[in-house]
């Protein structure tokens, strides 16, 4: 038996050996090829760029033809993408003698396929950040800096884009992605539906704290015993009205963006947590969420929508209440209890990047500076082919809405201005309101930025520990959330837990990395 | 059935008919809730009895017929092809596998068994198929990848032809001068048909099932079948639902499927096999009695 | 000597003759599997590595057993194997008898169209994908709209149970739904190898008087018996791995319940769902892969040694 399975396993190495000899072949031969790419596309962006200097866009011209493949998410046909690629193209193509070709998958499966592409090495040049993580890619090698490339061809990102903003996007001193011009920030609150409201007579403006929400909710629930009030989204109600700074995510976090305390602290210790929760835990024990909040598999939305609650947990931002009105179909009002403030996260929650494999680099951040900075290109990746997949309405003020024959669901390229580079030098739906850019721009502006804007962590040392704090956060943050647990016991296990699982070392880890980035 | 007796038959068709509810009831309350209207679902949940008929699920799906009936196309295709490549190279697989004289056949046992075990991951299979071999947008790439043979079915085969096809009999072949071929062609095949009809039966299952393939290896739309479309539906509302609370989420308006939207299509994604199942059953019968070959 | 030689020679030339039709049928199996099977398998170093993408797979740097960390460096890590492994038993003993059953009883039963009929029905679940069977899963089990709640608990005057914060009640409810979707496929394998089964032993035994038990006992059984080991052979080999969709969407992943439903495949989701770490997910892969080889050996040496038909090789 002994020699049967030495036989056996000898065998089997020897088939594995004799294959891998041969995929190693080819695995060299594509990371060589992709790094001797790299390397022609630099030079080739070096030789041109003195003579352009001054004659601006003419020489750019007349470089050897190039297609910018660029990935994207969100429902479009085949067909209603190659119409979009090839109208953005005619305009490429003049200025840089460069076409485009982009590329759209679902949601769902948007991540998942880009992470196969890039492990392949399939043909890429630009992509946003939505199943790609920036510092993950970073670390893995998925996306290149950025510093020189925008040097060369990305002078317009260079300008509209400040000193602080690119901070966000650096991994290791290198700017690693181009933040999508949006609202950068967000106050916390809660939508909630505006007929309830105007039943119980309590005026919203009235309402400043979690007190003032605790006795409009009673007050709701009053009226309608039958109802919670305050529903859960999909399971979740973590989105307390707080100001903490993620510090870039993975736990450890500044208890408040404001103060300058650049304690790193375990966000699950915290008063301000314990507060929360044993808030909602009061809360549920009247009633007043959702029963079975956490495995609630609907959206919040949906369940406002039916009727079945009357407020849930919402960001706020310029423009949230029509996009949460169209989602839900009835009039709603927005309570805000933080005031808007931004942190790192909130620039660089949607970015863009170039692939690691793009064969030039060069040519692919030439194209993501014209998608930012010229409104014409922007309006033609974010909502399509005018006639075809939008109509202007007002072209003074610049408002757009469906063609007579279609309707949102028809469409074959749905409009995402939020993911594509920059959205405020584009239309806006009907839908929405005419002044929106404009107000996102001033609240940019008025956004409170946190005492650690420009703090970017890099995780790399511990992931085995956020890997199993994950997990016990898995067992324990949405039921707390939802108020189903008694949170003395419950909170206590959860940190013990989270403490077993190495929780202060992630804690420690980032309070080095904060320490080291305040003295530079 | 030899000799069947009324009591016993009782008793069998008393189980048969609580193990089919069991297996109805929720597929009832799936169709049921289909039709059911949006907002009565959210509010009650899923019942059995629903006051709102409401086929607006079933609209939004068909309404883009166009797609909906050229992914029941390419599915139809795709698990036609597929199976019957599948079936020719594991029926010769599992054949030259079962003789027991065949020098090497433990080895190549190892060999074919060891690929239930151990696989290199998603990631190296995607970088030889799209690199290596081109499929990536192709008809292939629906047909090829992991479906085209699979440890699990020729072992069955093999099995099978192990204990119900007699050795008398591929003697007898042999003795008449029948090369290999021969044999199975003429003498083992026929007696196999149940053997066949279950392995194309379940390898045509795992075809029309995929969707991973799809997935994977094709984002022009034209190549979608139709788990393929359903399944990119279901998963874009898990991911909404995943990264619901927090500014992900936020931004995702809401342009997915509906609850009833969702059973709708687990009932259009099942009801196609249900048809065609009985079609295949008439192969399961028993086989010829062999008793003339003993002694 | 030398005749005896050239006669080895012959008896050679005659045997490969013989056997090469044989290997010829071999080829486009092994071919398939080795392009499909055995060439990715090489990946399988990514277990080993820190996967850089610039670097490619071969370039990338050398961690050794760094990680596989994760998997074992937890408290989670003895909850996770005991999960996995027990869920696993349950469902090869339990699934095995119903489907076993439910083929012996179908292939007792007269009457053709019925038959069809009811193979046709204990199928469906099957076709359900484990998403859509959470959904009908939280219909049934949901605290406030769920029927058990509504139509059996509480017309009984007790109060309502909430499954979804109750561990004690899911190692059933998963195994039952286990069992309810896979029975009408198994049972397909069990029925076309009985229906494969000599009629004349059947005649005989009639002849000599057996009753219908006796029949059962001492014909469709034994002729089930290689089936029946050789699936289970297999569902040994796969004894690490888990449904994600059953242990994950089913409980609604909800939080009270994960000590019971966290099996290895969930866990590594759920650690790796926001770090998208390739070798740390190909490490669990190749650990979940190790100990079915090595059971899959044990086990396969002993049914060898007990009945040597009836292995797998």
């Amino acid at each position: 038996m002994k020699n049967f399975i030495l036989r056996m396993t000898a065998a089997l190495l020897a088939v594995m050996m004799v294959v891998s000899v041969f995929t190693a072949c080819d695995g060299t031969d594509m990371s060589s090829a992709s790094q001797s790419g790299s390397q022609s596309a630099n030079s080739d962006v070096s030789a041109d760029a003195p003579a352009d200097a001054s004659a601006g866009k003419q020489s750019t011209a007349a470089q050897d033809p190039y297609t910018v493949r660029i990935l994207m998410a969100g429902d479009a046909t085949t067909q209603d993408c190659a119409e979009v690629s090839a109208a953005l193209s005619k305009i490429t193509e003049e200025k840089y003698n460069t076409t485009v070709e982009i590329t759209r998958f679902g949601f769902g499966t948007y991540g998942d396929q880009v992470n196969l592409m890039l492990s392949s090495g399939e043909k890429m040049d630009l992509l946003p950040n939505l199943g790609v993580a920036m510092l993950t890619a970073a670390n893995n090698g998925q996306i290149l800096p950025l510093d020189d490339l925008l040097q060369d061809t990305g002078k317009d990102l260079l300008r509209m884009i400040t000193e602080d903003e690119w901070e966000c996007v650096k991994v290791n001193g290198e700017i690693c992605a181009v933040p999508n011009r949006k609202e950068h920030g967000g106050g916390m609150g809660y939508i909630v539906v505006k007929d309830i409201l105007d039943e119980t007579g309590i005026d919203p403006a009235s309402i400043k704290t979690q007190e003032d929400m605790e006795a409009l909710f009673r007050k709701v629930k009053e009226l309608y015993p039958d109802m919670a009030p305050l529903v859960s989204d999909g399971g979740s109600l973590n989105w307390f009205s707080v100001r903490k700074d993620d510090l870039g995510g993975d736990y450890g976090v500044l208890e408040d963006a404001l103060v300058e305390d650049y304690t790193v602290v375990n966000w699950y210790e915290t008063d301000t947590y314990r507060e929360e929760i044993e808030r909602h835990y009061r809360w549920a024990q009247e009633g007043l969420i959702l029963k079975d909040g956490s495995t609630n598999s609907e959206q919040g939305v949906d369940l406002l929508a039916a009727g079945k609650g009357f407020a849930m947990q919402s960001n706020t931002k310029p423009g949230v209440d029509i996009e949460r009105e169209l989602l839900i179909g009835k009039s709603i009002e927005v309570i805000e209890l933080v005031e808007p403030y931004a942190q790192t996260g909130s620039i660089a929650g949607n970015v863009w990047f170039v692939a690691y494999n793009s064969e030039q680099p060069g040519r692919a951040m030439e194209i993501l500076n014209e998608i930012y900075a010229d409104s014409i290109s922007s309006n033609l990746v974010v909502n399509g082919i005018e006639g075809k997949h939008y109509v202007v309405v007002d072209e003074a003020l610049g408002v757009i809405g469906y063609p007579e024959d279609s309707s949102s669901s028809q469409n074959g390229y749905s409009s995402l201005p939020w993911a594509w580079p920059n959205e405020l030098n584009t239309y806006t739906w009907e839908s929405s309101y005419p002044e929106l850019w404009k107000d996102t721009e001033q609240f940019n502006a008025d956004a409170a930025p946190s005492v650690a804007m420009g703090f970017g962590w890099n995780n790399e040392n511990v992931l085995t520990e956020i890997t199993a704090c994950a997990n016990v956060l898995a067992k324990y943050e949405k039921a707390l959330a939802c108020g189903e647990l008694e949170p003395g016991a419950a909170i206590a296990k959860l940190n013990d837990e989270l403490n077993s699982a190495g929780m202060q070392r992630i804690v420690e880890e980032k309070q080095e990395q904060l320490d080291a980035w305040l003295a530079s | 059935m030899v000799g069947s007796s009324k009591m016993f038959q009782i008793f069998v068709h008393v189980i048969m008919i609580l193990l089919a509810l069991f297996c109805l009831v929720p597929f009832l309350l799936l169709i049921v809730s289909s039709v059911t209207a949006e907002s009565t679902l959210i509010q009650n949940g899923y019942s059995f009895f629903t006051t709102d008929l409401d086929f607006a699920a079933y609209e939004y799906l068909l309404l883009d017929s166009t797609s909906i009936v050229r992914g029941y196309g390419i599915s139809a295709v795709t698990t036609v092809l597929g199976t019957v490549i599948n079936l020719t190279i594991t029926t010769l697989f599992a054949y030259a596998l079962s003789r027991k004289d065949l020098p090497g056949r433990t080895f190549i046992s190892f060999f074919l068994f060891f690929t239930m075990l151990f696989n290199g991951g998603l990631v190296p299979s995607y970088m030889m198929w799209t690199q290596v071999f081109q499929i990536k947008n192709s008809f292939a790439a629906l047909v090829v990848p992991n479906l085209m043979m699979g440890a699990f079915y020729v072992i069955m085969m093999r099995t099978y032809f192990g204990t119900n096809i007699p050795d008398a009999v591929i003697e007898a072949g042999r003795i008449d001068g029948a090369g290999e071929i021969r044999i199975l062609l003429r003498l083992v095949l026929p007696m196999s048909l149940p053997i066949l009809a279950t392995i194309a039966l379940l390898v045509g299952l795992s075809y029309w099932n995929d969707w991973l393939n799809g997935l994977y290896y094709i984002n022009d739309d034209k190549y979608y079948g139709i788990q393929v479309i359903l399944n990119r539906m279901l998963m874009d509302s898990l991911f909404i639902k995943n990264n619901a609370g927090t500014a992900l989420g936020s931004q995702l308006n809401t342009q997915v499927p509906t609850t009833a939207v969702k059973m709708a299509v687990a009932v259009l994604g099942a009801v196609p096999v249900l048809i065609i199942y009985p079609f295949f059953q008439k192969y399961f019968v028993k086989g010829i009695t062999i008793g003339a070959v003993k002694g | 000597m030398n005749e005896h030689h050239i006669g080895k020679g012959k008896e050679l030339r005659k045997r490969l003759a013989r056997y090469i039709p044989l290997y010829f049928m071999l080829l486009p199996g092994a071919c398939y599997l080795i392009i499909n099977n055995y060439i990715p398998m090489g990946g399988l170093v990514i277990a080993f590595k820190n996967y850089n993408y610039s670097k490619g797979i071969w370039d990338s740097d050398f961690v050794g057993l760094k990680n596989f960390e994760f998997l074992f460096t937890t408290q989670e890590a003895w909850t996770i194997t005991r999960n996995t492994l027990l869920y696993n038993i349950a469902f090869i003993v339990v699934g095995t008898l119903f489907a076993v059953t439910v083929a012996v009883l179908l292939g007792e039963l007269a009457g053709k169209r019925v038959k069809k009929a009811y193979q046709t029905v204990i199928l469906i679940p099957f076709l359900i994908s484990i998403v859509v069977v959470s959904y009908l899963a939280y219909g049934f089990l949901s605290t406030n709209t769920g029927f058990i709640n509504n139509a059996i608990v509480k017309p009984m005057g007790k109060e309502e149970i909430s499954f979804y914060s109750s561990p004690q009640y899911w190692p059933f409810i998963l195994v039952l739904v286990n069992i309810w979707k896979g029975f009408g496929y198994t049972s397909i394998m069990y029925y076309a190898t009985l229906v494969g089964i000599d009629q004349s032993y059947y005649e005989a035994a009639m002849i000599d008087g057996a009753s219908r038990w006796q029949r059962i006992w001492h014909i469709t059984l034994p002729g089930l018996k290689p089936t029946i080991t050789i699936m289970t052979l297999m569902s040994i080999g796969k004894i690490f791995y888990s449904d994600f969709g059953l242990f994950y969407q089913v409980p609604m992943n909800s939080g009270p319940l994960i000590d019971v439903t966290n099996t290895i495949d969930t866990y590594v989701y759920r650690g790796l769902m926001e770090l998208h770490n390739i070798g740390m997910s190909s490490a669990a892969g190749f650990y979940q892969s190790v100990v079915g080889f090595v059971l899959i050996l044990i086990a396969n040496f002993t049914v060898r040694k007990l009945d040597s038909d009836s292995a797998l090789f």
